[in-house]
Formats: C-alpha cells, sequence, structure tokens
C-alpha cells in the first residue's frame, strides 16, 4: 500500500477537480449557448413564417408571443446553467454524490489544509482518494463534451431557417395583373370577423394601434428580406393605387379607431406601416415629402426638404412617387396624407399630428446624399403642351374704355 | 498511523462487531436493528434505553451481549423500594484481622462493565437519579469518597410502555443523558415461530465470547478510541446541526414541528448523531462520516430526545414522523 502524503494526493485530487470543473462547466456553457441558439432561431423562423403569412395584426399577436416565447427560453436556458454550474466549493460534493465516493473528496480536502496529528485516519482516507483517482477522472464522468442532443437541435433548427429563406421566393405571390388589386396571396385576409375585430380593436385603442403599426413594419422589412424589395416595388409599381392586405388592415384598424379622420388616409394609401417605413427612409418615401405638405393644405415644403427644380415640372408627382429633390430625411406624410384625392369641395384636412418622428433629435433630418439623377422625360409632348400654355397673369381692359373710366372715377379737380 | 494500520484497525473493528453481532444472534431471534443500535452506542461510548412491551427480549439482548463481549454484567431489576445505595453500593463496618473496626465500601451492581437497569422507571427519582448520575459522570460517590467505575461502562435501561400505574417517568433531562434509545416490536411470524422452536426445548444456545477475559474491556476501549477518530469533514458537522435545530420550533422551523413539538433535541443529540455516525462509517469500512451514516442513527438519537405537545398525541403524530419530516426538511443541506 503506498503512503503518499496526504497533503500531496490532496493536490492531486484537486488538480483533477479542477480539469473536472472545466470539462464539465464548458460543456454546460456550450448546452446553454446552444439551447440559446435554438431559441432564438426556432423564434427566427416562427417570425420569418408569420410575416410571410399572416396579416399585420395577427402578426403583432403571433409576434409578441414568439418574442415572449424566446425571453423565456431564454431565462430558462441561463438558469439551467447557475443551477448546473460546477463551483470551486461545490464540486468535492458534486464528486463524491456522482461517482458515489461517499464523501471521500469532501472529507479530504476539508482536513488537507488542517491536518493534525489527532487526524490519524487521515492517511487512510487520502490513500483511499488516491486509488479512487481513476473513478472520476474527467473523461469518465464527462465522456462527451459537447452536448449532442442540443447542438444536433440547434443545428437543424438554423437548417430549417435557412432552408425558409431559401425557399422563400418560391412561395412569393405573383404578382397582380393591371388594374388589380393587391397582391393575392402575398398575405391572407386574417382580419376574420371584422365586426368583432373592430370593436375588440377600438376598445383596445391607440396601444394595439401602436403595436400593430410597429409590427407592420417589421413585417415589410421581414419580407422585403424574403421575397427581395423589388418585388415590393414592382406589385408597387404595378398597382399604385392598391394597398396591400398589410396596408389594409392597418388602415381598416385606423378607420375604426377614428372613423372621422382616417377613411381620407386609407383611400389615399397612406397606410400607417408605410408612414413609419417613409419615416426609416425606406425606398418609396422621398416623393411623398412635397405631397404630404400639399395635402395639409400648407403649401410650403417640408423644412429639410430641397426645392423642386426646374425638372420637377415634368416628373411624376403623383402619391407615392419620389419627388426630384425631396431628400432622404424628410417624411412625406409627417402631416398627413395628400390632398389629391379628397372629395371636391372638401375643404378641411386631417394634420397628423401623431406621426412618428425617429431622428437623433427632436425634428427632421437634414437631408443627405446627392439630390435624385434628373431622369429622361417620358413624355415629352405632354411637356411641349404645357409650355405652350401661358398663363393669364393680369387682364388688360380695352383702350376703349379708358375715358369711360376716368369720367366715372373722376372726383373733381383735374383729370389725373 | 500508516494507512495500513488504519485499514487494518478498521478492518478488526468490523470483525469484532460482526462476531459479536453474529453471537447475539444465536441466542436473540430478530430484533437486527435494535441490535446494531446497542452495538453502536456501546462503541460510540454512551449508554442505551430501550422500550419495548415484557417478554420481548430486553434483557435477553442485554446478557447475550455481554456473554460475547466477555464483560462483567449486572442487572438491577428496579422497583420502588429500591434505594441509590443498593446500585451504588455502601459502607459497612468490618473488623480487621487485628481486631479494629473500619469502614469499608462494597460496591454495589454498578460496578460492572454492563449494566442491565431493567424497568428504570419502577423506581424513585432518587434512586433513578443515582444512576443518571454514575451514567453521566462514569463514577459513584459513595459517603464522600469518589469510586471511578471501571471502563468500559455501558448502561441498558429498559422501559415497560405499560403498566404505567406505579412507574415514576423519567423526566427529559434525564432521558437526554442516553445516548440512543431502541424500541424493540414484535417479532415477526417466522421469527415468533423460530422463537419458540429454539426456546422450548432442551437445548440451550451458546453464546461464545469474541473477545478474550483478560483483555476484552481494553479492546473495547481500544475500538472506542478508534470510532473517536473518524473523520467528520464541516459540511457533515452542518448537516447533523441542521438536523438537531430542525427540531425545535421556532422561526423558520417547519410548519409539522411547530404544532406538534414542544421542545427539540438538546446540542447532546448532536453529539449523539455524530458519535453514532461515525460507528456506523468504520462498519461500512470508511475512516469518514458521510450524510448516510448521521441518517441512519437519526431516529435513535433523536427519537428521545423530543417533547411533544398534546396536540401531537391527540392526533397520533409520533416521534418517528417528526424525525422524517427534519430529515426530509434538511435534505437540501445534506451537502
Amino acid at each position: 500500500m503506498p503512503a503518499g502524503a496526504p497533503t500531496a494526493i490532496a493536490r492531486a485530487v484537486r488538480r483533477q477537480l479542477r480539469r473536472l470543473r472545466w470539462r464539465w462547466n464548458g460543456r454546460e456553457v456550450l448546452r446553454a449557448s446552444a439551447r440559446l441558439a435554438l431559441v432564438l432561431v426556432v423564434t427566427a423562423l416562427g417570425t420569418a413564417i408569420a410575416a410571410m403569412t399572416l396579416s399585420p395584426r395577427a402578426f403583432a399577436v403571433v409576434g409578441s408571443a414568439l418574442i415572449a416565447g424566446a425571453g423565456a427560453g431564454s431565462v430558462v436556458a441561463l438558469s439551467v446553467l447557475c443551477r448546473r454550474w460546477l463551483s470551486t466549493a461545490g464540486a468535492p460534493t458534486w464528486v463524491d454524490g456522482r461517482a458515489r465516493l461517499q464523501g471521500r473528496v469532501a472529507t479530504l480536502l476539508a482536513f488537507s489544509r488542517r491536518a493534525t496529528s489527532d487526524h490519524e485516519l487521515l492517511g487512510l482516507l487520502a490513500w483511499q482518494n488516491e486509488t479512487r483517482l481513476p473513478e472520476w477522472a474527467p473523461r469518465r464522468l464527462v465522456p462527451h463534451v459537447v452536448p449532442r442532443r442540443d447542438v444536433t437541435g440547434a443545428l437543424l433548427a438554423m437548417l430549417a431557417l435557412l432552408l425558409v429563406w431559401a425557399l422563400a421566393p418560391l412561395v412569393r405571390p405573383p404578382l397582380p395583373g393591371p388594374g388589380g388589386h393587391g397582391h393575392a396571396g402575398a398575405a391572407p385576409d386574417a382580419n376574420g370577423p371584422a365586426d368583432t375585430r373592430a370593436s375588440r380593436d377600438v376598445a383596445r385603442g391607440e396601444t394595439l394601434s401602436a403595436l400593430v403599426r410597429r409590427a407592420a413594419t417589421v413585417q415589410a422589412r421581414i419580407v422585403d428580406e424574403l421575397w427581395g424589395s423589388e418585388w415590393r416595388r414592382a406589385v408597387e409599381a404595378a398597382a399604385p393605387d392598391a394597398e396591400s392586405p398589410d396596408d389594409k388592415s392597418v388602415a381598416q384598424h385606423r378607420q375604426e379607431a377614428e372613423p372621422n379622420t382616417t377613411t381620407r388616409r386609407a383611400s389615399a394609401g397612406g397606410s400607417a406601416d408605410q408612414d413609419a417605413r417613409s419615416m426609416r427612409g425606406m425606398p418609396g418615401a422621398r416623393a411623398e415629402g412635397v405631397a404630404a405638405s400639399d395635402a395639409m393644405g400648407d403649401r410650403r415644403a417640408p423644412r429639410d426638404a430641397t426645392p423642386p427644380g426646374p425638372t420637377d415640372e415634368s416628373a411624376p408627382s403623383g402619391v407615392q412617387q419620389p419627388a426630384r429633390g425631396a431628400g432622404t430625411g424628410t417624411n412625406a406624410q409627417l402631416f398627413g396624407p395628400s390632398d389629391d384625392v379628397l372629395p371636391p369641395g372638401e375643404d378641411r384636412f386631417a394634420v397628423g399630428l401623431a406621426a412618428d418622428v425617429h431622428a437623433p433629435r427632436a425634428g427632421s433630418r437634414p437631408p443627405s446624399g446627392e439630390p435624385p439623377p434628373t431622369e429622361e422625360d417620358r413624355h415629352p409632348s405632354v411637356a411641349a403642351r404645357q409650355r405652350a400654355a401661358r398663363a393669364v397673369l393680369r387682364p388688360l381692359p380695352p383702350a376703349a374704355y379708358e375715358p369711360l373710366v376716368r369720367e366715372l372715377y373722376h372726383r373733381g379737380g383735374a383729370a389725373p | 498511523m500508516t494507512p495500513a494500520v488504519a485499514e487494518a484497525a478498521i478492518r478488526d473493528f468490523q470483525e469484532t462487531v460482526v462476531a459479536v453481532r453474529g453471537q447475539i444472534a444465536r441466542a436473540v431471534i430478530g430484533h437486527e436493528r435494535a441490535i446494531d443500535t446497542v452495538l453502536t452506542a456501546l462503541f460510540a461510548g454512551g449508554h442505551v434505553l430501550i422500550e419495548g412491551v415484557p417478554g420481548i427480549g430486553k434483557t435477553l439482548i442485554v446478557r447475550s451481549l455481554a456473554t460475547a463481549l466477555n464483560l462483567r454484567m449486572s442487572r438491577v431489576q428496579f422497583t420502588v423500594d429500591l434505594m441509590p445505595a443498593d446500585i451504588t453500593g455502601t459502607r459497612i463496618v468490618r473488623e480487621t484481622p487485628d481486631g479494629r473496626r473500619e469502614f469499608a465500601f462494597v460496591p454495589g451492581p454498578l460496578f460492572a462493565h454492563v449494566v442491565l437497569a431493567d424497568e428504570i422507571n419502577r423506581a424513585t427519582p432518587k434512586t433513578q437519579s443515582a444512576l443518571l448520575e454514575a451514567m453521566a459522570e462514569q463514577q459513584v460517590t459513595v459517603a464522600g469518597t469518589t469510586h471511578p467505575l471501571a471502563p468500559p461502562f455501558f448502561v441498558l435501561a429498559t422501559l415497560n410502555p405499560i403498566e404505567m400505574e406505579g412507574t415514576y417517568q423519567l423526566p427529559e433531562a434525564q432521558l437526554d443523558r442516553f445516548l440512543l434509545q431502541v424500541r424493540l416490536d414484535y417479532p415477526s411470524q417466522a421469527e415468533l415461530e423460530r422463537i419458540l422452536a429454539t426456546t422450548t426445548t432442551t437445548a440451550v444456545p451458546a453464546i461464545e465470547a469474541v473477545l478474550p477475559a483478560d483483555s476484552a474491556a481494553a479492546r473495547v476501549e481500544e475500538l472506542r478510541r478508534l470510532v473517536r477518530q473518524v473523520l467528520v469533514a464541516p459540511h457533515i458537522e452542518r448537516y447533523a446541526a441542521m438536523l438537531v435545530r430542525f427540531t425545535s420550533p421556532g422561526p423558520g422551523t417547519d410548519d409539522l414541528i411547530t404544532r406538534y413539538v414542544t421542545y427539540g433535541a438538546s446540542p447532546r443529540g448532536g453529539q449523539a448523531l455524530l458519535l453514532g455516525a461515525k460507528v456506523r462509517a468504520l462498519l461500512d469500512g470508511r475512516p469518514h462520516v458521510a450524510p448516510a451514516d448521521v441518517e441512519e442513527v437519526a431516529h435513535a438519537a433523536l427519537g428521545h430526545r423530543l417533547v411533544l405537545n398534546f396536540a401531537a398525541e391527540t392526533e397520533g403524530v409520533d416521534r418517528a414522523r417528526i424525525i422524517e419530516r427534519v430529515l426530509a426538511v434538511a435534505e437540501r443541506f445534506r451537502s
């Protein structure tokens, strides 16, 4: 029987304990990371699928649930990591329990630092520990450093996400035909029974409205990523006055919540998500700065917008069309939608005071970059006709009327 | 002590206990757990209180133990008229060969290694106190002279839970002097059949002494010293202290204890826990105590130290249930 010094054996035990802790804790960190990745990827997957298939309102609900689930899952994964983390103090008793050493390691380490002559059995305990070192070797207690099941799950989830990403263009809905209304099949209208939903939404008020608006923005971005922004532009170009189902749902929600003010906005295509999109400088937002300022009856150009140049006369200036020189920092519908679709005779307009302004400081951002290049005149004949038309600036009275007028307005004295 | 010597000593301890147990089992049928507890208390250096109905084998266990260990044994049948001098010894006038008369001390039955105090609750408190003082001090004082009791001094007192009339219940403070308590249950059907078969014939079970007569006491003392050397890690001491503390009602204690326990175990209970656990560790061949050792002796070490209230009595809550709850509550402090 070898009779190694208890302190030397205790040192060896500590070394092995340290190695075991590294191995175990490393595996637990990997496990937690894999679980966190799994949670995040599954959330992303669910969000992407929801963005492609749900209406903004349903997407807001599902997205909120997914985010809450991701948060809960992350908390659980981290708490499991904390619970299973092998601390220096707890490692000896853990090893004793795991390797069925009946407290040998913990007792040896506790006594090795304060060994005195009256601990005559300490030598035996140390020897028993020495002979049992292989029983709890790190490779034996923790055979696999990589938690295969968790890592495999995370990888599969990532694979599924990539698959969805890659296959998303295949399930992209077809472009609407000429005069079509919306992109058919892009997002099934999940409004359901409109009456009940409307009443519910009205009861919820502006909070839900803001949530849906934000969700719609996120959804639009995700759809842009999955189906490409070109697709969306093409949809808008094909049906400029058409609303997407998203727009419709949000606009419908607004209409339900504010029946007096939103009818015109919805019909003008100024949906809430477009507001938000335009605030973030998304494509299609620049041209609406001037139009929006016109819409509120204020003929001033937006503060930071570039004044229209001579080329503006021939540029398309309809709703949702970029205006030349409008800059990039102005919300096209900062003050509400354009009034070019207002019913005739209608002299009231809605001022969108609650429009979101996302800028580092208060106020709109200054224009950045170069103004868009001048495009070639696609309808020169129309332009020629417009140039030919002369505005009647001041009507000149016939010369025969002059004596008569002078006589009428003569007030004594010499005539002028 | 080298590891080899220590291992040999532990092996010797195990073999001695196993041999004694085997010899007792030749006469006593069943009661294995009770015998283990008695042996645990013997080597831990404490005394045992045995509780059981008459005729169940209490005296037989003690006799068999003394015979197997080859220790001097005495038996005292406690009665109401038993006086302290009857057990401690007394001074008598004796005439010397030269014709002078002087007082001489005649040792009582306490001057033995193994003392069976049968039905201790039938003696008066005065006599009980004399016994308990001897148990605690390992000495008796008669007429101003102190007489030490030869080690090992091991008292096994029996209690008869029935026929309570005319008895003097041991106060809790005196119950606390017993390291462990053993409750003897009725034998099972098979055990009873074996008892009947072996005790109603002419054949008398012969118990052989495990230890030599001249060194038996010294050997037992040696084994007791070995028990004291068993290592107890701080977390085990913490666990034992936690168990003891959880038996006392107070803030943060379990509801069951608060409702049914008037007084919990004393620090002596903690000592009993650890000493008993040390014996269990040695019997398992270990030089150190594990939590399981503490739990194994928890019932015997703590049960008789609990003072339950009237509610516990009326609702049939016994000490075993309280100890079980204490063990369950302290589970999280086990390691």
